[in-house]
């Protein structure tokens, strides 16, 4: 009877598991460039007046649309990568 | 006999009610219109409209988008680190890049993830802003989950099952990993709560499903938040 519940709790429990696939895994880790370019377009948003989008999203993505002519190249990549085309 | 095999059958597929821990991260917006309330048919019951940014082709669930998580047996630190992991998931939600990395996935030339419930990209992506786990099965534009943490000696980055809404993150990983890194794995976890599924042997197509493939979207977006 206990191994026959046993046997039971095993098959109704469907386990999903991550497991880790170690070389994209570390394709999502990032890099000291890739955090140091994120890190640098971010300062020359507030620089320019811009909250964090981690304080206000909403604020932020409305000074960024602002001010994206003044940013360095990269930075208006980045932006334009992750909120899309300056209209 | 038979009637106690059919109520534990019955008790391990449903939902495990677990103590919660002193320690809690949750975060829940008050109301700019964010439709949280659903009712008894499980549908969302509008609030206030919640304004669209100009210039952008984002719904105003991308923008909405919370979190309410609680977090079981952390330390102050890790806490920490996963509460960073979760504004990441909230910010990456927020970006036309991640709508456009879903929406626009390809696999062998076709424009669908594997293991797609017959939904569309754009169907998966609507799920991901609902945000209707299977055993909550209510449109409240929130990620619903528990959170703890164990240790384990093998490749397993982190687990759940279907009776529970509680995923399991392993500290052989969780303790190394960025912050978009557990941001990834957090939402990979959750998805699985939301229905998705994937082959449970390292297959050439799984990464390819749903948890793998938005996971890794993620964790790579979020990399852009550290």
């Amino acid at each position: 009877m206990k191994k026959l519940v046993i046997i039971l709790t095993l098959l109704t429990s469907l386990m999903a598991q991550a497991s880790i696939d170690e070389a994209t895994m570390k394709s999502t880790e990032a890099t000291s460039g890739e955090i140091k370019t994120s890190r640098s377009c971010f300062k020359e948003l507030e620089i320019l007046g811009c909250r964090h989008p981690r304080e206000d999203l909403d604020q932020f993505r409305s000074c960024m649309r602002n001010v994206y002519s003044s940013l360095s190249p990269s930075c208006q990549k980045m932006v334009t990568q992750l909120y899309g085309r300056r209209n | 006999m038979k009637k106690l095999i059919a109520i534990f059958l019955m008790m391990s597929l449903f939902s495990v009610s677990c103590n919660k821990s002193d320690r809690g991260s949750s975060s829940k917006q008050d109301a700019q219109g964010v439709p949280v309330i659903g009712d008894h048919e499980n549908n969302i019951v509008p609030g206030p409209p919640i304004p669209t940014p100009t210039n952008s082709n984002l719904p105003a669930l991308a923008l909405s988008f919370d979190t309410n998580i609680t977090l079981v047996s952390f330390t102050a630190a890790q806490e920490e680190k996963y509460n960073k992991a979760i504004e990441i998931v909230k910010l990456v939600v927020a970006t036309e890049k991640f709508k456009n990395d879903v929406v626009n996935f390809t696999y062998n030339g076709q424009k669908a993830f594997i293991d797609n419930k017959s939904r569309t990209n754009q169907q998966i992506y609507q799920t991901i802003l609902d945000a209707a786990e299977t055993l909550k099965p209510i449109k409240n534009n929130t990620m619903d989950l528990e959170v703890q943490l164990y240790y384990a000696a093998n490749t397993v980055v982190g687990y759940t099952n279907g009776g529970t809404r509680r995923i399991w993150v392993n500290t052989k990983f969780f303790n190394s990993f960025k912050e978009n890194s557990v941001a990834g794995n957090l939402f990979h976890e959750w998805l699985h709560k939301l229905g998705y599924t994937h082959s449970s042997s390292s297959t050439p197509t799984r990464p390819y499903s749903v948890p793998y493939a938005v996971g890794y979207m993620m964790g790579n977006i979020g990399k852009n938040f550290l």
